[in-house]
């Protein structure tokens, strides 16, 4: 008897493994293979993408010494970790917030459908169009640029230390909210009405019910977006690259850019490797900070 | 039932790892016969040409170079002379930035036979990898179709590594013949003079193209060697002279002084923070608001195509070498797209050859572009490019730094020129902070 359900388990084991093999194939090779030569090459040395030796934790090293990573001989710090880290703070929630007013500015109109879809457009768009569409928005030459058209300045706003990064990250914030929009409103839908009802009748005033009700009942929602923003702002290459290409004098550098830079323009993906293990540390970091965050959030 | 599942899995376990071991690595490919299609062009990554030659008797080259659109056009055009004339063929593989995609295919064992690196930009990299085969076979025609500055530019451990094919010249300053009082300041005293009036009526006198980073490592090139001459800024860019030395904190100076507040439309804010076509426009636009703009002989091309077609060579637009110091006359910066030779092929050598010859070099002409072989005949250009010929034909040609500076040491140059213009307070800290990283790179 005891022998017979153990060959039943080891046969539906069997059963379970030859269905999954061809997924597991899949994420063998384009996933785990990459990562793995990806590590591999992060402690290698070499031309090009050729591997002639092992050097240890040397490009990492080397990494965290690089002043255009990370410079504390200034401050504040900057570099493109620093950079990167401005993009989470101020990027983030602007998406996140511009998400929920609009939803809920949208959620009350009759127009709800267009208004989300106004702001959806720009989500179709490569972040190369939006790069090329914001720097018509901001050319220093008042016939080309909108802003100083507006205006009637002549800044040049991409090339100001001070804008250049806010510049930057308006656009892709421009591109990216659309998003936030979308999942927010179709949250709110789901917003029981029958709570919202009974907070009024007990007295609630508009505050209160968007405190109490509607914004635990959208937490899910916004914890994902959370999650993903924070990926995609780590990530963040093209944008950056067809406006300033990091500049001026690398002040707009972002990881994604600088691995670019390191692995394709200075021919040394060694030392790209290292870029991008650490960025994905982070982005694994984050990650699991958010997930954190949900549940506490959640069990409040 | 167990014994049937085990099988089945390792069945389709073993058929799958099969296939992939059975994929042709990137070498094979690239060497594999290719007897069920022989007359077809192979895809580019995947071109079997040797044994096609053999199977076929028809022969195919692959060029990866990073001319798209109607740069690829003209090219095509010098590709079909040779094509012509050989019965090669030759497919061309246009890429946006030639060093990360040929880096890749080297590593991958399959290079293109020929590739074309946008300004030299890589040579010493992939020079150094050993991915490029010497031109010792071409040397002589080499020689004689060549000012001798091109040769040492592309001459590495002794061995001819590249050859030019179209030329700019970068050390030039433009500007709109009616719109100014008088000629073109020709020196830097002149210029200094000229801008001060300019700059004393609250005008502005220069415009700055920085926001496109490479145009200030440009603008270096050009100011250190009308300032210093073609020798020492070869041998600044080898490591002979040190980066801090007075010659380069002058020359971050004038920079400063040029694209700075003074001088610069929108200041040293504005001039990192125009874009190249931008900033032409605002000499020659519909609505100038600057007096000069320092770039190459590229940018006639820019104006008449995407900023005022109207211009008229000689009458509106004209150019002079970048104003310098006595030194640094007769010389100008010229930068080439160069052609390198990644594989032994006896007919990628002779494509080689046709590229370098006077016969192949002159059929860029027709579509406006200037060469490098001093041996075609200058009656096949006109209007500015005939000036820009003759100049280049003319003068001592000295590199632009790309091709002698690793790429990285080239990027932290420009980064600490826009550093510079922002706060041209910092020149001196700058540059001792550069030396430090230069001098690992290139001793001294």
């Amino acid at each position: 008897m005891m022998g017979t359900i153990r060959n039943q388990r080891r046969e539906s084991a069997w059963a379970g493994l030859l269905l999954v093999a061809p997924a597991l194939i899949l994420v063998i090779v384009f996933l785990l293979i990459p990562i793995l030569y990806t590590l591999r090459l992060s402690v290698a040395e070499g031309g090009g993408f050729q591997v002639t030796g092992f050097v240890g934790l040397e490009n990492y090293q080397r990494l965290f010494a690089d002043p255009k990573f990370i410079n504390t001989n200034v401050f504040p710090p900057t570099g493109a970790l620093m950079n990167s880290i401005q993009w989470i703070v101020f990027a983030i929630p602007a998406v996140i917030l511009i998400g929920l007013i609009v939803a809920l500015a949208a959620d009350r109109s009759r127009f709800q459908s267009l208004i989300r879809g106004a702001f959806f457009l720009p989500m179709v768009l490569a972040g190369t169009a939006i790069g090329i569409i914001w720097l018509f928005v901001y050319a220093p030459n008042a016939n080309v640029g909108l802003l100083n058209a507006m205006t009637n300045g002549t800044q040049a706003w991409l090339g100001n230390p001070r804008t250049v990064n806010y510049a930057l990250m308006i656009a892709w914030v421009w591109g990216q909210s659309g998003l936030s929009v979308v999942i927010i409103a179709a949250a709110l839908k789901g917003v029981p009405e029958d709570q919202i009802e009974a907070a009024r009748v007990d007295g609630a005033n508009g505050w209160q019910v968007f405190r109490h009700i509607t914004l635990p009942a959208i937490r899910g929602p916004v914890m994902f977006l959370l999650t993903t923003q924070l990926v995609q702002v780590l990530k963040v290459f093209d944008v950056v690259f067809v406006m300033t290409g990091g500049g001026p004098a690398g002040l707009s550098r972002t990881l994604a850019l600088f691995f670019y830079e390191k692995t394709f323009v200075s021919l040394d993906p060694q030392y790209g490797a290292a870029i991008v293990v650490v960025m994905s540390a982070l982005i694994v970091l984050a990650y699991g900070i958010t997930r954190r965050l949900g549940r506490e959030d959640a069990n409040v | 039932m167990e014994k049937k599942s085990f099988s089945l899995f390792v069945s389709l376990l073993m058929l799958t790892l099969g296939l992939i071991a059975c994929q042709p690595t990137p070498v094979e490919q690239a060497t594999a016969p290719t007897a069920e299609e022989p007359a077809a062009p192979a895809a580019v990554e995947e071109a079997a040409p040797v044994e096609e030659a053999e199977s076929t008797g028809a022969v195919t080259l692959q060029v990866m170079g990073p001319w798209l659109a109607t740069e690829a056009d003209a090219f095509r055009e010098v590709l079909d002379g040779f094509e012509q004339s050989t019965g090669i063929t030759v497919q061309y593989d246009g890429v946006d930035v030639v060093p990360g995609p040929l880096s890749a295919r080297i590593a991958a064992g399959s290079p293109p036979d020929v590739a074309i690196l946008a300004v030299a930009g890589g040579l010493v990299d992939f020079a150094e990898q050993g991915a490029l085969v010497p031109l010792d076979d071409m040397e002589e025609e080499i020689r004689q179709s060549f000012d001798e500055g091109w040769i040492n530019q592309f001459t590495i451990n002794d061995h001819i590594m590249a050859i030019p094919t179209r030329a700019n010249i970068n050390s030039l300053m433009w500007y709109n013949p009616s719109a100014i009082d008088g000629a073109a300041p020709t020196s830097w005293a002149d210029l200094t003079a000229f801008c001060e009036a300019i700059a004393a009526e609250g005008n502005n006198c220069t415009a700055g193209l920085g926001k496109d980073t490479w145009t200030l490592g440009m603008n270096f090139d050009a100011v250190y060697l009308s300032t210093y001459g073609a020798e020492q800024y070869v041998q600044l860019l080898t490591g002979e002279i040190p980066f801090n030395d007075p010659s380069v904190v002058e020359t971050f100076n004038r920079l400063a002084t040029f694209f700075g507040d003074d001088w610069a439309a929108g200041g040293g804010v504005g001039s990192v923070g125009t874009g190249l076509v931008d900033g032409i426009a605002r000499v020659f636009g519909t609505n100038p608001d600057a007096s000069l703009v320092a770039a190459g002989s590229w940018a006639g091309g820019i104006v008449a195509g995407a900023i005022n077609e109207d211009i008229v060579e000689f009458e509106t637009i004209d150019y002079v070498p970048f104003p310098g110091d006595p030194a640094g006359e007769g010389a100008v910066i010229a930068s080439a797209d160069v052609a390198v030779l990644l594989t032994d092929r006896p007919e990628a050598l002779q494509l080689m050859s046709y590229l370098a010859s006077a016969e192949g070099q002159a059929l860029f002409a027709p579509n406006g572009f200037t060469v490098a072989n001093k041996n075609v005949d200058p009656e096949v250009y006109d209007g500015l490019a005939k000036k820009t010929a003759s100049l280049l034909a003319t003068s001592k040609v000295a590199p632009d730094s790309s091709a002698l500076l690793p790429s990285d040491l080239k990027s932290d140059l420009i980064e600490n020129i826009g550093a510079a213009i922002l706060a041209p307070g910092s020149i001196q800290t700058l540059l001792d902070a550069f030396q430090e990283s230069a001098s690992a790179e290139l001793g001294g």
